[in-house]
């Protein structure tokens, strides 16, 4: 009797151990990633916001391989046969498939992988509720606390009631409009949700990254500002790479900077995390996480020359890993660890960019072939050949494969090596030609696509960097913030405060990754520059390292707010009723809040530029109202956006449904 | 007295509830049927209650589009007898410019309703709008998997403001 309770006893005291751990990681792991509980609630906020534009369906075509990919993977099947497509735009045609021995594979496996779990999840979910509640039920839940975590922050017990009311009219709200989310969605819509995610956590890093140098008020304005006042907000839920690539270079410049803040083994794992993003990034873009790494080899070297024999092995150690993911799925697709799927033979329309031509043109595909066939190749010497240099062989045959595979890799890293010559060449060439820098910076509007016009019905959707990111009017006044940093001295390279040595990473990615698609752009269907979109992020991160902004959130925050929500309300019921007026066709609708947009933008970089140069003529309260306008029009566009100018599937939220049926503007 | 912790316990408990209540596996309540998205069966009556024909003209893009955009002016469709899951059909054909586009409302309630419907304004290729005026069609029909009746038809002419 006492025997037994003695067991009991200690059973009850391992599960509470085990909880107790289990809880202390959760905490800890929590604590990497967020940073603190403003992290998560901006995180959780963000997610909400944008989750309300949620439309569950395709909004660009290359997305159907993707969602396949990730049905398929969780599934447990990396090669797809044609029986194993979900979905499908008409009969068979998927742009952005490749072939590779016979089976069918996707590509920006990393982007594919962040949706397995999350698929998972909501399988297991939807086994006992109907799928399209679990989606409301999570939303309620996650205003509930979070409006309880905002009461308590602000003191405003209110809230609390506020949120209470919000989370049951939207959960009722759910059960009364319901409509069908059928299982064969939940794949697409775990991928949808993965990029979502990413969203939130681009701007948890950005105001982590913020934070870090100018404390939290300016990083919460930073973050927050990222996901709503830039196209990241446009991209949350349509699943395309590129803000998942977004979330990983501010994780990139966020832990580099952390780098040169911190000292000793917190510090070497800071840099080490710097790399290992971007070995993540490779995993979904191996060709970006390719130029982001040597930019930020150079960088980093540049700044800080001589490292510790421990912090280059932990530097080395980490990036190795975190290049594993990406060489395990190249080896599983085609067995050669740097050839990504990207480069294999594409099935059916569709080009693929920033990437070496198709494989019959020598490079990656060329490698790929040799590897299969030198393989083939030392079967044969081995069944043909005989007596003692048989034997001699058979004994140098795994140092000949190890021989063979440097080979291989080292062809591979020379390809690589040409590649990225000639791309950044092709960059700095056509960075001259001022036409097509005004067209993929500052206006575009009409613009002839070489013709390609037609594949959006004559409809000009595609904004420029400007016209979809105003709040970078902010950096027209670099070169005013450059002459007064100029003037009160530089100092060397290698000495540069951890905030000036971030400002450089920032720049050289921006540069880069600029550089590297200028030549493909404008394109038509960019909407808003989209290859553009980690680059366009930095820069808006950038604008509050101009010091009067900085000022202007510091001195007038009530101000900013005020400003925000007004433009944000107040614009969008303006665009609603006077576009409605109008009566516009879709292209005119979207070049209308490019025109808006672009005025905000300038009106935010005189201030900015002028606040600068004399800072005595311009108070904080006119540039907080100019950053405030200027980052609310770009709100505006990205809910009407989804609200009403881009139609495709059904919302995730069934009462958005409703509510989007009385905007009526085209 | 009634608390915030309490309040929001009740509503914690209301998710709960909803989500037991609708899920497939308790089987109380399946609240998808009610709202379909999809044509099915059925029937209504309808009749074309305003439409504006000199609405509908080409014309050039503004804002700085610069294409040139066929303007389709909405229709107010008055609709009776809603049985089953029938849906409208408002279509625009422009033959000589390749123009062929529809926009459709699924009809679910079954009182009286006015059914505000039209494609949006169609974007057009400046290079190919030559002529003076055009030739369109325009129907707006009751369809189901039942029956596809017009109810609705008339041939315009397009004016081109150039």
């Amino acid at each position: 009797m006492s025997g037994e309770r003695v067991r009991e006893f200690v059973t009850d005291a391992r599960s509470h151990q085990l909880s107790g751990d289990l809880d202390r990681y959760l905490t800890a792991a929590g604590r990497v990633v967020f940073g603190d509980r403003t992290g998560v609630m901006i995180w959780l906020g963000v997610v909400l916001v944008l989750g309300l534009g949620w439309r569950v369906g395709f909004f660009i075509t290359d997305t159907y391989p993707i969602a396949n990919a990730v049905a398929n993977l969780a599934d447990g099947r990396l090669a797809m046969q044609s029986a194993d497509f979900q979905y499908s735009l008409t009969l068979g045609t998927q742009p952005g498939l490749h072939r590779y021995d016979g089976a069918y594979y996707a590509r920006n496996y990393g982007a594919v992988a962040a949706a397995v779990p999350i698929l998972w999840l909501l399988e297991a979910f939807s086994f006992v509720a109907a799928p399209r509640l679990v989606l409301a039920a999570a939303w309620s839940l996650g205003v509930l606390l979070l409006c309880g975590e905002l009461a308590r922050r602000l003191d405003q017990p209110a809230l609390r009631v506020v949120g209470g009311v919000v989370a049951v009219v939207a959960v009722l709200g759910a059960a009364v409009f319901a409509t069908e989310l059928g299982q064969s969605q939940l794949a697409l819509a775990a991928l949808q949700l993965s990029t979502l995610f990413a969203a939130g956590l681009a701007a948890v890093l950005c105001y982590r990254l913020a934070s870090a140098l100018h404390g939290r008020r300016v990083g919460v304005v930073a973050g927050i500002g990222l996901a709503l006042a830039t196209p990241i907000g446009f991209w949350a839920t349509i699943p395309k790479r590129h803000v998942l690539v977004t979330a990983l270079v501010f994780a990139s410049v966020y832990a580099f900077t952390r780098s040169r803040q911190l000292s000793g083994r917190r510090g070497d794992l800071s840099l080490a995390t710097a790399y290992g993003m971007l070995g993540l990034v490779a995993w979904v873009h191996a060709f970006e996480g390719f130029f982001l790494t040597v930019s930020l080899f150079v960088v980093d070297v540049l700044t800080e020359p001589r490292k510790g024999k421990r912090r280059m092995a932990v530097v080395a150690g980490v990036f190795g890993l975190s290049l594993l993911p990406m060489v395990v799925t190249n080896v599983l697709i085609s067995g050669n660890p740097l050839l990504p799927p990207r480069l294999l033979p594409n099935v059916g329309p569709g080009g693929v960019e920033l990437a070496p031509d198709g494989p019959s043109d020598a490079g990656g595909g060329d490698s790929g072939a040799g590897g299969s066939n030198s393989g083939s190749g030392s079967d044969g010497t081995g069944a043909s050949g005989g007596g003692v240099v048989d034997g001699f062989v058979q004994l140098l045959s795994p140092l000949l494969g190890l021989f063979t595979f440097a080979e291989l890799v080292f062809s591979e890293l020379l390809f690589i090596g040409n590649y990225a010559l000639e791309t950044v060449t092709d960059g700095l060439r056509v960075s001259q030609e001022a036409d097509r820098l005004w067209n993929v910076f500052v206006r575009r509007g009409y613009y002839e696509y070489s013709g390609r016009l037609a594949v959006n019905d004559f409809e000009v959707i595609d904004l420029t960097v400007l016209e979809s990111t105003p709040v970078v009017g902010t950096l027209v006044a670099l070169p005013a913030v450059l002459v007064v940093w100029l003037r009160d001295g530089v100092g060397s390279l290698g000495r540069l405060s951890p905030g000036r040595q971030s400002d450089l990473l920032v720049v050289t990615y921006v540069g880069v990754l600029t550089l590297v698609y200028l030549p493909r752009l404008p394109l038509f269907s960019q909407l808003t520059v989209r290859y553009l979109l980690p680059a366009i992020a930095l820069l808006a991160y950038c604008v509050v390292r101009v010091p009067i902004v900085r000022a202007a959130i510091d001195d007038a925050p009530r101000l900013l707010t005020t400003v925000y929500a007004g433009t944000v309300v107040l614009g969008t019921i303006l665009f609603v009723v006077v576009l409605g007026g109008l009566d516009p066709g879709l292209g005119e609708a979207v070049q209308a809040h490019a025109l808006v947009n672009l005025a905000a933008a300038t009106v935010l970089g005189l201030t900015v530029t002028v606040g600068t140069i004399a800072p005595s003529r311009i108070p904080s309260r006119v540039v907080a109202a100019a950053l405030a306008a200027a980052g609310g029009v770009t709100t505006s566009y990205v809910f009407l956006a989804s609200l009403e100018y881009f139609g495709y599937g059904q919302y995730a939220f069934d009462l958005v449904r409703v509510v989007a049926r009385y905007v009526w503007i085209l | 007295m009634v608390t915030v912790g309490r309040l929001e316990l009740g509503v914690i408990s209301v998710v709960l509830v909803t989500l037991i209540v609708t899920s497939p596996v308790v089987g109380i309540l399946d609240v998808t049927e009610r709202n379909p998205t999809t044509v099915g069966d059925g029937t209504a009556t309808a009749s074309v209650e305003q439409f504006d024909t000199d609405a509908l003209t080409i014309d050039r893009g503004r804002f700085g589009t610069r294409v040139m955009y066929l303007r389709i002016p909405e229709a107010t469709v008055a609709v009776t007898d809603v049985r089953g899951r029938p849906r409208i059909v408002y279509r625009i054909r422009v033959p000589e410019l390749g123009v062929d586009t529809t926009s459709t409302e699924l009809l679910t309630g079954a009182g009286a309703t006015n059914v505000r419907l039209g494609p949006r304004d169609r974007g057009l290729d400046p290079a190919v709008v030559s002529d003076e005026n055009y030739h369109g069609i325009v129907t707006v029909r009751v369809q189901s998997f039942e029956q596809d009746r017009t109810v609705y038809e008339t041939n315009e002419t397009i004016e081109v403001d150039k």
